[in-house]
């Protein structure tokens, strides 16, 4: 087991919130107890009372206050609504000490207003303490329309969010453009780094409260590698897992969600820059526990090298754009988190046809490399927008009717394969085909094309694999 | 599930203890950082993953043929012909190596070798052919669609590790299934069937027992475990409605319970419910899907013909190869297809004819319709067993017959479809087909292929469990690139 060093007092800090109530309760009573007084002379406290109960008074407060102090050593609170907390409260612990030593002098009236005082103060001290772990709306919240609590723009996190949502406080006015730093990476830093890692305190001798001294690391080197997320200690800090000693912030202390750990990791891998605008598009899905997927994510020693043509991909699918497919069974998988390019496949839906086709798939069009239509009720009008798709390198048709209408795939630059086994085709196919430039595989299985018709297709390509489906077999040499 | 592997149980005292915590002084803030540590930590949520491969997969679907009981190498692919000359001499010492035997031969008081009686000839394939035995012609007439590997060894002797072994990953049981951790990493591609589906054919030679722990999902959520479909009689188990239960009855029936186990679960935070709550609706949504999957009445006499007679035949192999290319047509994921009866300690040559004769032509049946169909191309398929058999004779040794006991130091396998380098051969054994000389190739390097041809890094597709990061590789694996297409 590790503990802090100060245990004991780490433990008296958290005692604050039980602390602070002693004081109120008590100064209501004192109070209640002066303005019954009033009212009835034999009722009101005498000399001896008061002094010790304005003690009592004064050394409860003083608890609570320096409770109160040793969590904010123990977390080192920045945020404004801290300070105002901090200050109203001391002012509350002056008027208690005030209200004491009026009791000790026998000032009656003076008393009566230091505790009068103090009730507003410690009133006002407390509401701002509630607001510290409820939110600054707390309050008023009550009365304001339901939506208001959840902003626009709030990326959609599997988390619950925390009291306290800080991405959404600085999305909400998107007036000028906002640069990614500003909008999503400084918010990040202000909310779980800058208590150890800011102005007032500089843990490992790292501040992270601007972006100049995010860059510039600590006087060992850099924590953040621009454009290389994995070798950033900063991003391999924090995306450790949360048992591990290096784990930034450390264990017990509020954790920033996965979905803002890959913001982090994407936003190095595109360079870590601090004047670049916000990506388009949103929250790529979080899926590893492990090591966050992230543009940054290099596949290590195993994986293919990322495609090049990497940056051409943008903008990022919306999966809000996806949800309707689902939920209608239409399958869809993302098969390149690196270029954002994803298989759509309707064969589950069986009940698919051109028009369900053009309507959903239109939106995902710059992002589909593999389409599969097999065995649906398309009869080809769906083929002028398949025809459109800029990265579709797979396409699998089979069993559908869409024979009359191929002549809509003519000249597609990138489609690799395309299975036609099982649709009706007549001779005109073959042009088709051969006008396919990067066309490296054909299935043409089943669909009525004669052995002239093959033999043209293989004299016209020479060098595309026609499987026809005759079950040829490797020749045996004795 | 035993309770040691249940992970709800670890999870529920953690959470249990949370919970009353975030009810006390803290309420408030405990609540929300815990919140927050449960969704990043992601414990045994279920549906979590399932967010599709690391980088572009050249496969998206596994169809494993597992021949359980292991053949004989020796009498299909890998061809000795030195041996005839050592026709009932004794293995020599040289090769042996003092290497450990099972308990069923190592009594022995001599270790006869064995040559193959079956005749071996020269198919193409991409490289310059490959010397196939006259048992599975079928299988060898498309051998330059194959990639065989002669060099694969494991560490298990028996049967039951050395399945758990090639299954899991690990010899001893509990972890999560093959088929499972697929299931995990892809999710389904289907939501009317399940991700990972089981079938057997029960075998014509020597049976060992099959446990249903070779499917099982270990420590990953209980959806992810394979469903066993059988051959005949109702297709899934407890599928139907009892009689009087109309659909709109159950759907009812459904509804209601699933709110209540809703509440269960989110009282306990037990993922198991959640588990239980995503198969009731599978079965409901199977009620309609499987009756489509297993009416053949759609398919052509040619294609029946193709994987021969016994098509017809429920539980067959051939039947089930058809069903096989059926389901992943359909977009399940792993199809998980068991041969039993390939374990010929004594009578290798009668049994040996039997079981080929079984599964000959529907495989290579099979291959060639998923080709022509196009699904060759991104279906991934694997046959073998869990070791190999010894050159040496167990039991009696004759000029027509023989019995071979198990050898886990080399034997073979093959693949094919999902960007397997076609029609090659890789690796080689000496002549005794005891020791690998060439290439050896163990469960971890073939399972780290095989997913990074599913398009997975296999060192981060991870689960957390008992404190650590568990994967199907464990701490090992090796992606062999030669393989690769
Ligand atoms: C509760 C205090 C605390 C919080 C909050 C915190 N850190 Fe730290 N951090 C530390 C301490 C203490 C060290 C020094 C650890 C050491 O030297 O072993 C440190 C070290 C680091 C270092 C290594 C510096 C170096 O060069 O060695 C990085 C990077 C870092 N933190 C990043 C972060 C980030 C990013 C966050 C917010 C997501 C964060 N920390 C939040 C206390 C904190």
């Amino acid at each position: 087991m590790d503990y802090s060093e100060d245990v004991w007092l780490d433990f008296i800090g958290r005692l604050h919130p039980i602390l602070v109530h002693a004081p109120l309760g008590l100064l209501v009573a004192l109070v209640a107890f002066e303005l019954w007084g009033m009212l009835r002379k034999s009722a009101a406290p005498n000399q001896g009372q008061r002094r010790f109960l304005a003690f009592v008074l004064f050394a409860s407060a003083f608890a609570a206050a320096f409770a109160g102090w040793r969590l904010e050593e123990e977390n080192g609170y920045t945020w404004e609504g801290f300070w105002n907390h901090k200050y109203v409260a001391l002012t509350f612990l002056g008027l208690c000490g005030c209200a004491w030593i009026a009791a000790l002098a026998a000032w009656r009236s003076a008393y009566g207003w230091a505790l009068f005082l103090a009730l507003c103060v410690g009133g006002a001290a407390g509401h701002l303490g509630g607001a510290l772990t409820h939110g600054d709306d707390y309050l008023f919240e009550p009365f304001h329309p339901r939506e208001a609590s959840q902003p626009a723009g709030t990326p959609a996190t599997s988390d619950p969010a925390p009291a306290k949502d800080v991405t959404s406080e600085v999305v909400a006015p998107p007036a000028p453009p906002p640069t990614w730093y500003a909008a999503r990476i400084a918010p990040i830093f202000a909310a779980y780094c800058v208590g150890c890692h800011g102005p007032d305190k500089q843990k490992g001798d790292l501040a992270l409260h601007t972006g100049a001294l995010v860059l510039a690391g600590t006087e060992h080197g850099r924590v953040v590698e621009p454009g290389d997320a994995e070798n950033s200690l900063l991003f391999e800090l924090v995306s450790l897992p949360l048992d591990e000693d290096d784990h930034m912030p450390p264990p017990k202390k509020p954790q920033p969600s996965a979905a803002e750990v890959a913001e982090l990791g994407r936003w190095i891998a595109a360079g870590a820059s601090l004047d670049a605008p916000l990506p388009a598009g949103d929250v790529a899905p979080v899926r590893e526990v492990e090591a966050p997927p992230s543009a940054g994510d290099a596949p290590t020693n195993d994986a293919p090298p990322a495609p090049a043509e990497q940056a051409q991909a943008a903008p990022a699918l919306d999966p809000a754009l996806l949800a309707p497919l689902l939920a209608e069974q239409v399958h869809a998988e993302c098969l390149d988190p690196a270029a954002d390019l994803w298989w759509l496949d309707y064969r589950p839906r069986a009940a698919t046809d051109d028009a369900y086709v053009e309507r959903t798939l239109a939106p995902l069009a710059p992002h589909v490399v593999e389409l599969s239509l097999a065995r649906t009720q398309v009869a080809g009008a769906c083929l002028a927008l398949v025809a459109t798709l800029p990265h579709l390198e797979r396409l699998d048709l089979a069993q559908t009717r869409c024979g009359a209408a191929l002549d809509a795939l003519r000249d597609h630059p990138v489609l690799r394969s395309l299975n036609l086994a099982g649709v009706a085709l007549d001779a005109g196919a073959v042009d088709v085909l051969a006008s396919l430039p990067a066309l490296e595989r054909v299935y043409l299985w089943n669909t009525g094309l004669g052995e002239q018709d093959l033999a043209l297709l293989k004299e016209r390509r020479p060098a595309l694999r026609v499987d026809s489906g005759e079950v040829h077999t490797a020749a045996q040499d004795g | 599930m035993s309770e040691a592997h249940d992970p709800s149980r670890l999870e529920l005292t953690r959470r249990r203890f949370f919970r009353a915590c975030a009810g006390g002084v803290s309420g408030a803030l405990g609540a929300a950082a815990l919140g927050n540590l449960f969704a990043r930590d992601g414990y045994g949520m279920p549906g979590a993953p399932g967010g599709g491969p690391h980088f572009r997969p050249k496969a998206k679907r596994v169809i494993y043929m597992h021949m359980e009981g292991a053949p004989s190498q020796l009498d299909l692919f890998d061809h000795k012909p030195e041996l005839a000359k050592y026709y009932d001499v004794d293995l020599p010492d040289s090769i042996r190596q003092g290497q450990r035997l099972t308990t069923m031969t190592s009594g022995q008081q001599r270790f006869p070798c064995a040559p193959s009686i079956f005749e071996f000839k020269r198919y193409a394939n991409q490289q310059d052919g490959v010397m196939l035995s006259e048992l599975i012609p079928h299988t060898a007439a498309i051998a330059d669609r194959l990639c065989f590997v002669h060099s694969m060894h494991t560490d298990a002797i028996n049967h039951e590790p050395a399945i758990t072994f090639f299954q899991t990953g690990t010899q001893q049981p509990g972890r999560p299934s093959f088929g499972s951790w697929i299931s995990y990493g892809l999710g389904s591609a289907n939501e009317n069937l399940p991700t990972f589906v089981v079938l057997i054919t029960q075998g014509l030679g020597n049976m060992q027992a099959l446990s249903a722990r070779f499917w099982g999902s270990g420590f990953l959520p209980g959806e992810h475990q394979g469903c066993r479909m059988r051959g005949s009689g109702d297709p899934v188990l407890y599928l139907g409605d009892p009689a009087g239960v109309s659909r709109p009855d159950r759907r009812r029936m459904l509804d209601l319970v699933g709110a209540l186990n809703r509440r269960e679960a989110e009282r306990s935070l037990d993922p198991e419910v959640e588990t239980r709550i995503a198969q009731y609706e599978m079965a409901y949504r199977m009620q309609a899907s499987v009756p489509e999957l297993t009416d053949l009445s759609d398919e052509d006499e040619a294609t029946l013909e193709l994987y021969g007679p016994d098509v017809r035949k429920a539980g067959s192999f051939a039947a089930n190869c058809l069903m096989a290319r059926r389901l992943v047509e359909r977009g399940v994921r792993f199809v998980q297809l068991y041969m039993r009866g390939w374990d010929a300690h004594n009578n290798l040559p009668r049994e040996i004819r039997a079981q080929c004769a079984a599964v000959d032509q529907p495989q290579a049946a099979l291959i060639l319709d998923l080709e022509r169909r196009g699904l060759l191309e991104d279906t991934l398929v694997l046959w073998g067993g869990e070791f190999g058999r010894t050159v040496y004779s167990q039991g009696q040794l004759s000029e027509a017959n023989y019995g071979r006991d198990h050898h886990p130091r080399c034997f073979t396998i093959w693949m094919a479809g999902g960007g397997v380098q076609p029609g090659i051969t890789f690796g080689r054994t000496d002549d005794f087909s005891y020791n690998i000389v060439e290439d050896p190739v163990d469960v971890h390097d073939l399972h780290a292929t095989l997913l990074h041809l599913l398009g997975f890094d296999h060192e981060r597709l991870v689960y957390r469990f008992q404190g650590r990061g568990m994967r199907l590789t464990d701490v090992f694996g090796r992606v062999r690139h030669e393989l690769l297409a």
